[in-house]
């Protein structure tokens, strides 16, 4: 019984997600991986948010209401759905696609393999170990422990106010945001008791939609399945984003997933301009202020890059003057919500930290090869990134700024010489680069390729060969031609 | 979006076959073998090969400095002094030169969980000065010792000696001790032994993943990426002796091998942690889970203080002298209403308020007169709900 309970605390938000996916997505290009991959993240928020609310009607926590209510929306967005799939005409085929190679399909089954063997080494990890790394049970299953214990949603004060006898229980973290914990304390809830390994299933579940979503997306953007499937494996084995989802408990894989779920839908929708991907990155970078104090810049990040794919082909000042506004509007946001959080950033000279950094992003085993083929992939991939993904690449390009002011102009410096805060920052944004960078790299691959088939197909007709040799330039126009697929802006 | 297609189309039907694919990889392997083959000469050849012997003792032949070690055939056991200090064993050698050995190997069973285990030596130079390196432990097994990478490891070495403590009634046996010559092949073992040393999760893996132990004299993604490098250019260059330019995949390839060389190194590391996670909880109940961690005694105890208070949220004050303790202690205090912080004295309290001390070496609990004896002196009327050695839960009256 409490493993049902446990399996349905997982599915039916899942399924909330996916139906309202499915019923907001129209006529889309969307496909099954992707409503799975994003469904189940919306679901998350569907259910915190069902919380909060229950929360403030001053409702008790528990399965009893909680699981109707999701059961409701559930069968509200199916009803939706439902619905609208049977207006909607049935949608056109997408071209044939030839059959992938011996090469290919090798390839592919290598990345399976080891993705399936990864989520079975995680399950361990996340099913039996207890809460172990140190913030996860100083200032997030707190919360989620008492929520859960005393079913009922009771406020978190600052020390000082619980010393003063306010009302209230305290954490060294009693401002950050409840996503995480309410939904440590849905599982709680659900199980009928706090097991402080089970709780962090999310985590696993989380694991498994970013793969979906990402070979979803990837499919959507015209990679072959094989690829796909090496897309979501580069993101996936990412041994930093692994650690976080076998020692379960902490916000950053929440958020590195949501950025880079915003990332990819506004990659498609700067591609296409299909509104669904745009609702969809902005329900996803909507989450990202949720999750973390420094998801208020993530998300503003995402607007920026979403307000530069607007602007299509503006000119580059006017991309720099919405950088800045956007900026400055970030800055102004987080500090009025969280002043007193940001106080304890003190602007200080920056310690020697480029060879601490060097040996985290190079050196050390925290992020395979990502960082040495992110500048290579941005090399081949440039004329695309400052083009058809130029939203993208600002948002990317504002994230780094982001981690290089905090490291170079703050105490955080010596964060980053004594490992404990740079690489969890740079998770946040390093499964957006590396689908990006994968991205980039696909395309001038493509357009590499219809170059050189064009080049071969001039020298081979004779009538043509001779003009062909004149221009001399064939690659930019097999580019050019690719670049003449893009929508009208 | 015709762009795309057309796109998907001319990669697909371009991508690799197997027999090229698999020159791609045999092309990665020569790369990869030719640069940790330069290395290893380049750290294990020193401009003459050494012909200096390998040093090897069986334990028996070490001479241990307490009665917490002891002879077992040829081997010898060690325990845990109950005393808590190290036990010595020294290797009956003379003095050498540190640089014709550099390398050390400690053949045993199993290290006994919390066993720590150093080797130490003196120079001839200094012979009052003890110089130590840690031994590490990787699924229960002493991990070879690179003593030439310690700049203290010079000179003449008059002494080397095993030190080992630990809290384990568990003996801890030494079949051997051997000190090798540093060569291209020793260091060829050392790199491989430091990718596959993959030690225990901690405090710091939630933060930084080294790939092995922190410190390793070839860590494998830069070598990787070398390796995809080096492959890159040596299909470019048959690609242009035969004429015409090398597909995009064919490009791609090699980097994706590289990703992959490293992704197994970290799948096997993530098995064999998900291995030692499975072994200590699986089939417990979480109580158990939680009495197999290393801070069980305070799960033990908080869980004893959780009996005997009521059921009904209290205000907890959480105190000890070590951070780990105070906050860990409340976590498992909630839904208690606890503060593990910011506090130091009894001015915040009131009667009816709870106190919970664990390891708090400068607070004292007087049964006689039923007070808490704060550092500053200053006495709290308390009413003991649990005290024992170490620990105690009191009621502010």
């Amino acid at each position: 019984m409490e493993a049902l309970r446990i399996a349905a605390a997982i599915v039916v938000p899942w399924l909330a997600g996916y139906a309202w996916l499915r019923a907001l997505r129209g006529d889309s290009r969307s496909n099954a991986f992707i409503d799975w991959g994003y469904g189940h993240f919306l679901g998350l928020l569907i259910t915190t948010v069902m919380m909060r609310a229950a929360g403030l009607a001053g409702l008790p926590f528990s399965f009893g209401v909680l699981l109707p209510s999701l059961l409701a929306a559930t069968a509200a967005g199916g009803a939706l759905a439902w619905r609208t799939a049977r207006k909607r005409a049935v949608p056109a085929r997408a071209p044939g696609e030839a059959v992938a190679t011996a090469g290919e399909r090798i390839l592919a089954a290598v990345a399976v393999a080891l993705l399936a063997w990864r989520v079975g080494a995680l399950a361990v990890d996340v099913g039996l170990r207890p809460l172990f790394p140190w913030d996860a049970w100083t200032q997030w299953a707190t919360k989620a422990r008492v929520w859960s214990e005393l079913h009922r949603f009771v406020p978190f004060i600052p020390f000082e106010d619980w010393l003063a006898r306010a009302p209230g229980y305290t954490d060294v973290a009693p401002h950050y945001p409840f996503t995480v914990p309410l939904l440590q304390a849905w599982i709680a809830i659900a199980q009928g008791h706090f097991d402080d390994a089970m709780i962090n299933l999310p985590w696993l579940a989380g694991y498994v939609a970013l793969g979906l979503a990402i070979f979803g997306q990837a499919r959507r953007a015209g990679v072959a399945v094989a690829w796909s499937i090496v897309a979501a494996y580069v993101v996936l084995s990412l041994p930093l984003l692994d650690t976080h989802v076998a020692l379960a408990g902490y916000a950053d894989f929440h958020v590195a997933a949501a950025f880079a779920l915003a990332l990819m839908a506004l990659i498609a929708w700067e591609q296409d301009r299909e509104r669904f991907q745009l609702l969809l990155a902005v329900a996803t970078a909507l989450m990202l202020p949720l999750l973390k104090v420094p998801g208020f810049v993530w998300g503003s990040i995402v607007a920026l890059g979403v307000l530069v794919a607007a602007f299509g082909s503006a000119s580059w000042r006017r991309i720099l003057l919405l950088g800045v506004a956007m900026g400055a509007l970030a800055v102004a946001g987080a500090a009025v919500l969280w002043r007193e959080r940001l106080t304890e950033l003190k602007v200080a000279a920056p310690v020697d930290f480029l060879g601490s950094l060097a040996d985290n992003l190079f050196v050390f085993d925290n992020w395979h090869l990502l960082w040495y083929l992110l500048p290579l992939a941005l090399y081949v991939g440039r004329r695309e990134a400052v083009t058809r993904m130029r939203g993208a690449t600002v948002a990317l390009a504002c994230g780094a700024a982001f981690l290089a002011v905090v490291f170079t102009g703050t105490q955080v410096s010596a964060w980053v010489t004594d490992y404990t805060t740079v690489n969890r920052a740079l998770l946040h944004v390093a499964p957006a680069a590396a689908v990006f960078g994968f991205l980039l790299v696909w395309r001038w691959a493509g357009a590499r390729q219809l170059a050189d088939d064009a080049m071969r197909a001039a020298l081979q007709a004779p009538a043509v060969a001779q003009q062909a040799l004149e221009i001399g330039d064939g690659p930019r126009e097999a580019v050019a031609q690719t670049d003449a697929g893009r929508p009208a802006e | 979006m015709r762009g795309e297609f057309a796109t998907t189309t001319a990669v697909v039907t371009a991508s690799p076959g197997v027999p090229t694919t698999l020159r791609v990889l045999a092309t990665w392997i020569a790369a990869f073998a030719a640069i940790f083959g330069v290395f290893a000469l380049a750290y294990g050849f020193h401009g003459a090969v050494t012909t200096t012997a390998s040093l090897s003792f069986v334990g028996r032949e070490l001479r241990p400095n307490s009665r917490d070690a002891g002879v077992e055939g040829a081997a010898i056991d060690v325990r845990g002094a109950k005393s808590g200090r190290a036990t010595l064993l020294q290797v009956p050698l003379l003095p050498f030169q540190a640089a014709d050995l550099g390398r050390l190997r400690v053949d045993a069973g199993l290290v006994p969980e919390g066993t720590e285990v150093a080797v130490l030596w003196v120079r001839r130079l200094e012979p009052g000065k003890i110089h130590d390196q840690r031994i590490e432990v990787n699924r229960g097994r002493a991990v070879p010792v690179m003593l030439d990478r310690n700049p203290e490891w010079r000179g003449e070495i008059a002494m080397v000696a095993l030190g080992v403590k630990g809290p384990s009634p568990e003996p801890w046996r030494i079949e051997r001790v051997t000190l090798e010559a540093v060569r291209p092949a020793t260091i060829a073992r050392a790199a491989i032994g430091d990718w596959t040393s993959f030690g225990k999760w901690n405090g710091r893996s939630i933060n930084v993943s080294f790939g092995g132990p922190e410190s390793q004299q070839l860590y494998l993604p830069p070598l990787a990426f070398g390796a995809s490098l080096l492959a890159l250019a040596l299909l470019y260059v048959r690609q242009r002796r035969r004429g015409g330019a090398l597909p995009a995949w064919a490009l791609v390839l090699p980097f994706v091998v590289g990703w992959i060389v490293v992704d197994l190194r970290w799948s096997a590391e993530l098995t064999a942690k998900a291995a030692q996670t499975w072994q200590a909880f699986a089939g417990r109940t979480l109580d158990e889970r939680h009495l197999a961690m290393e801070d069980s005694d305070l799960y033990r105890t908080v869980s004893l203080a959780r009996s005997q208070l009521p059921g009904t949220p209290q205000r907890i004050f959480v105190g000890s002298d070590f951070d780990v303790f105070r906050m860990r202690a409340a976590y498992y205090l909630y839904p208690h209403n606890v503060l593990p912080f910011g506090w130091y004295d009894a001015k915040a309290m009131r009667p009816g308020d709870f106190v919970f001390l664990y390891q708090k070496a400068d607070m004292r609990f007087d049964a006689t007169n039923h007070a808490l004896i704060w550092p500053d002196g200053s006495k709290s009327t308390v009413t003991a709900v649990l005290a024992q050695t170490g620990a105690g839960l009191f009621r502010v009256e």
